[in-house]
């Protein structure tokens, strides 16, 4: 993402769209809440869906919808950034675990990033595909501007770390009473490095603890993988 | 005033990254090289100031709304997804399942047991 350029002015069109880009999210999130926070519930996949409905029922051109949706793309470069907050935050937790922190996270991190290139290879993926698998450990900004740089596909880069988060926090509670995970810590950083923002969130609603350990997973797995991959890749 | 100097910090340490990025011809997106500065930053102011907490918190409470036009630029890739739907189904089911237990088991397996080092995390809720 170029932060030098000035996005085009969204003119009514954009504006509109904009708008009902918020009173989707407005609303699907007031719909959530009254669904007892379901983890099926999530705004940003059906705000998605029914904005894709409109625009392929109506035959309207993305073009023209991203008038005005481009604006939202330009603040998510500032959110990602945020994401040092909470890790400045919490850097007393990890230094109670560090040692047990890293090794939990890199191996969890190279196996989903590992297990899903070889699989495209397996499946014979072309090299753009595999480079943006092989993204699918990072928090979806951080793997926007990764999938740039290595030479994989950000928007679909995006779209596969949004999915495996959604998928991932159905499974996740299922997976740890199956194998007897209980530990709070494990389970918050297993969310954060699998499933990235959406496990961060979900976390954060059953436990502080739970949360703070998978935002740091997150943030610190986002970083680091960042600082490899290109060196992998390129 | 206080959400401008939030929002100062945050741009300060995108600009810094784009600097960085520019200056070293890094192939790292200039956001996560802004992440690693605002913690150091942060560590050398050693506070996180109100402002930026308040426009921190705002921005990730609703990330999911910033990401609704990426997902509906997934549009333009339509006729590729459809011929890797499955596949890619596929490809997401296991190296999402995997990964989750491994991390999770390995973290269980190294850390002191939970209670011995829970005081760091209490800290952590008073925030």
């Amino acid at each position: 993402m170029r932060l030098t350029e000035l996005p085009a002015w969204p003119g009514l069109e954009g504006l509109f769209w904009l708008l009902l880009t918020l009173a989707l999210y407005r609303g699907l999130s007031m719909l959530r809440a009254r669904l007892q926070e379901t983890a099926w519930a999530q705004p940003l996949i059906w705000g998605a869906i029914l904005i894709a409905a409109l625009l392929v029922g109506l035959d309207i051109e993305l073009a023209r919808y991203q008038l005005g949706g481009d604006w939202l793309i330009y603040i998510l470069a500032l959110s990602t950034v945020s994401i040092g907050v909470p890790i400045y935050d919490n850097r007393h937790v990890i230094r109670a675990a560090a040692v047990p922190f890293l090794a939990a996270m890199c191996v969890g991190s190279a196996l989903a990033a590992g297990s899903a290139v070889m699989m495209a290879g397996l499946l014979d993926f072309d090299a753009a595909l595999r480079a943006t698998l092989a993204t699918k450990s990072i928090t979806s900004p951080m793997a926007f501007g990764v999938a740039n740089e290595i030479g994989g596909l950000p928007v679909l880069a995006m779209g596969v770390v949004i999915v495996t988060g959604n998928f991932g926090v159905l499974v996740a509670p299922k997976i740890f009473q199956v194998f007897g995970l209980t530990d709070p810590r494990a389970q918050g950083l297993a969310l954060g490095v699998v499933t990235h923002g959406i496990g961060t969130a979900e976390a954060v609603r059953r436990s502080a603890l739970i949360g703070s350990f998978a935002g740091l997973a997150m943030g610190v797995n986002g970083v680091l993988t960042s600082l490899v991959l290109p060196i992998v890749f390129l | 005033m206080q959400i401008i100097f939030g929002l100062a910090w945050l741009c300060l340490s995108l600009l810094a990254g784009e600097a960085v990025k520019d200056t070293l011809q890094l192939a790292i997106p200039a956001p996560v090289l802004a992440v690693v500065i605002l913690v150091a930053g942060l560590g050398l102011y050693g506070r996180v100031p109100d402002g930026l907490r308040l426009v921190a918190e705002f921005l990730l409470r609703h990330m999911a709304l910033f990401f609704i036009p990426v997902l509906v630029g997934m549009l333009a890739l339509s006729d590729l997804l459809s011929d890797i739907l499955w596949s890619l189904s596929l490809i997401i089911l296991v190296s999402t399942v995997v990964p989750l237990f491994v991390t999770a088991w390995i973290f269980q397996k190294l850390a002191p047991p939970f209670e011995a080092s829970s005081e760091g995390a209490s800290q952590h809720e008073t925030d």
